[in-house]
């Protein structure tokens, strides 16, 4: 048998060679693996965020350290430790040890950057970063030896102006969870997410803040009784919402003095919808991606009231939609701070005043955007105006090893009094949150 | 569903085109992913990888550049020899299991004398099998072969040419292939 005679061979017998298998079973084994992967992305990203941060830091350390001219370096060197006198040391170590505020200078501050989440009727969600002013009052000790450094010459560029002096990164871990619950409608929106929060302190009373967010959301849904008929004529029977979202995030603070901060931010969001539709017994999967742009501008003043417009658009594969929020939240946190040593425990108790709008008036989509033609077709109103209040608890403990390093974990629990009405709808609903917080801070010079 | 739609459908990651496009050539696939693979679940898994990369790839695909199935077929090779030089877990096949395992299977599918060849082939090392299914079967060059397997040109032609040898040598003992009597194993030869 020559060898072409033999590939002839073989290409005829195997060549249309079939293994019978069963597809359905094969189809739910690729499914499987398609979710896995989507898993493992997710941590992936995770781990690249965290990279980024720890490398961003380590550059802003490494290339903008003050240089010090040849003079000044002989000037430190006649001022060192053992040529300082008593009386001098005296002097240092009162100014070393001080009670630190929260509007204190920014080099010493902390970053909190905190993005959150609001449902809507629709379940969609509204991702609005701002700024959380720290309220605790925190008793920090450095032991540079500040008294004797003299002050360093920096670039006169104005962009240079805003980058590292003396970074510091801040890593918190948050763990949310969220719950909208309609009175009229069975309808329970349950998010858990973890974010990864940073931040680095810059020059002249700028802070950059990082967010990395990664949540599973759900939300079940069901009519239950004929109430709102004519309004949620459009709506299915039962759907449920399982989806994995993905917020990465950007904001810049300056510190303008002790009650006037502004910040503004940029973040992309990237969400999956598997939705899966029940009618009459019949299932129907479908699956959205959303991906959405954020910019917007925070302004705190007079702290603690805060003012914030933001400008985002959201983009899901067919329509888009551009939203307007402005609001005003007036967190007022009756705290008690008890320092012992290093350490510091901070209870509040406090009510907040939400007030959103929207500058346009209402936006509206149609839901045919979701390509559900056959029951789809409405519109729903977004972002409607709202009023309610909120009472929020928040236990926070706080562990301060040396200056360069504390520790933190903290509860926050949020629940609305009375019903949070749309008076698009015309629907009520409620409101709990709660979320877990751990954090470490490093400070890098 | 036919073959222009589902590609349509999967390039435009429609759900249903993809699962069709799953359903419609698993058959075909399995016996490609089984020929670089241990066992059946072993080929089921890699080939549902290889669906991934398909779902993936397609949007690549031009309907003009050939055979659609020959082009998932050679997909579905190149994933597996990748997924085994990842694994660097090479396997060592038994010949009595698996004759035992094809001879059962055979009899219930009426097809003995390929599931034979297919077991033939399984038998032959590694490096040699690996050659012979990307070109006689996949119909890889011996440029694309020498490329995904990080090997010469002449070492593609050498192992295919001995794969041949050892394989009509087996072939034409085939009528006298008795199933009890083998129990050492082929890679021993």
């Amino acid at each position: 048998m020559t060898p072409k005679e033999f590939d002839t061979l073989l290409r005829s017998l195997l060549g249309s060679h079939k293994i019978p298998v069963d597809g359905n079973e094969m189809w739910i084994g690729v499914q499987n693996k398609l979710s896995k992967k989507k898993k493992r992305r997710g941590i992936l990203f995770f781990f690249l965020g965290i990279g980024l941060i720890i490398s961003a830091s380590l550059i802003g350390t490494q290339v903008y350290s003050p240089i010090l001219p040849q003079s000044l370096y002989h000037k430190v060197s006649l001022e060192s430790p053992s040529s300082i006198t008593p009386h001098k040391k005296r002097e240092q170590s009162r100014t070393n040890t001080s009670l630190v505020s929260s509007g204190d200078k920014p080099t010493n501050k902390p970053i909190y950057l905190a993005h959150k989440h609001e449902a809507n009727l629709s379940g969609s969600i509204s991702t609005k970063p701002s700024s959380i002013p720290e309220t605790q009052v925190r008793k920090e000790v450095t032991t540079t030896n500040q008294a004797s450094i003299p002050s360093l010459s920096y670039p006169t560029h104005p962009i240079l102006k805003i980058l590292p002096s003396i970074p510091a990164i801040e890593i918190a871990l948050v763990h949310t969870i969220n719950n909208l619950k309609s009175i009229h409608l069975s309808q329970i929106f349950t998010a858990k997410e973890n974010n990864l929060l940073s931040g680095l302190n810059l020059k002249n009373n700028w802070s950059l803040g990082f967010v990395f967010a990664y949540g599973k959301h759900h939300n079940s849904f069901q009519r239950s009784s004929d109430l709102r008929k004519n309004f949620y004529q459009t709506t299915r029977n039962t759907h449920e919402t399982p989806l994995e979202q993905l917020n990465v995030g950007l904001t810049l603070r300056k510190d303008i003095n002790k009650q006037l901060f502004f910040s503004s931010g940029i973040a992309f969001f990237r969400r999956t919808d598997i939705y899966t539709d029940t009618i009459f017994s019949l299932k129907k999967n479908l699956v959205t991606n959303i991906y959405k742009t954020y910019v917007g501008a925070n302004v705190e003043a007079a702290y603690p009231t805060s003012l914030s417009i933001s400008e985002s658009i959201e983009e899901v594969s067919v329509y888009k939609v551009y939203n307007n929020y402005s609001g005003i939240e007036i967190p007022i946190l009756l705290g008690y701070n008890y320092p012992f040593g290093s350490n510091a425990l901070q209870i509040s108790l406090g009510t907040s005043l939400h007030y959103r709008t929207s500058t346009k008036g209402f936006t509206t989509y149609e839901y045919q955007a979701v390509k559900l033609p056959d029951f789809s077709y409405g519109e729903q109103t977004v972002y409607p105006q709202m009023l309610y209040f909120t009472a929020l608890g928040k236990l926070h403990f706080e562990h301060t090893y040396s200056a360069k390093t504390r520790a933190y974990l903290g509860i926050t629990a949020e629940k609305s009094i009375g019903n949070i009405l749309s008076k698009a709808s015309g629907l009520s609903h409620q409101y709990q949150g709660l979320a877990f917080e751990a954090g470490f801070r490093y400070l890098l010079h | 569903m036919n073959e222009r739609d589902i590609i349509l459908g999967c390039k435009a990651n429609d759900k249903k085109c993809q699962e069709a496009l799953v359903k419609q050539y698993s058959d075909s696939l399995l016996s490609v992913s089984y020929r670089y693979s241990k066992d059946i679940h072993e080929a089921k898994d890699h080939l549902q990888d290889a669906f991934i990369i398909i779902f993936k790839e397609i949007k690549g695909f031009r309907m003009d550049s050939g055979s659609f199935e020959g082009w998932m077929k050679r997909i579905v090779a190149r994933s597996a020899i990748k997924k085994y030089k990842r694994k660097r877990t090479f396997y060592e096949f038994s010949m009595s299991e698996n004759v035992k395992e094809l001879s059962s299977k055979a009899k219930a599918y009426d097809k003995l004398k390929v599931d034979e060849v297919l077991l033939l082939i399984k038998s032959l090392p590694e490096g040699f099998r690996e050659v012979l299914n990307l070109h006689v079967l996949e119909g890889y060059s011996f440029q694309e072969i020498a490329k995904l397997l990080n090997i010469t040109d002449s070492s593609v032609r050498s192992r295919l040419s001995r794969a041949r040898k050892t394989l009509i040598k087996r072939f034409e003992k085939l009528n006298t292939f008795d199933t009890n009597k083998i129990s050492h194993h082929p890679l021993d030869e």
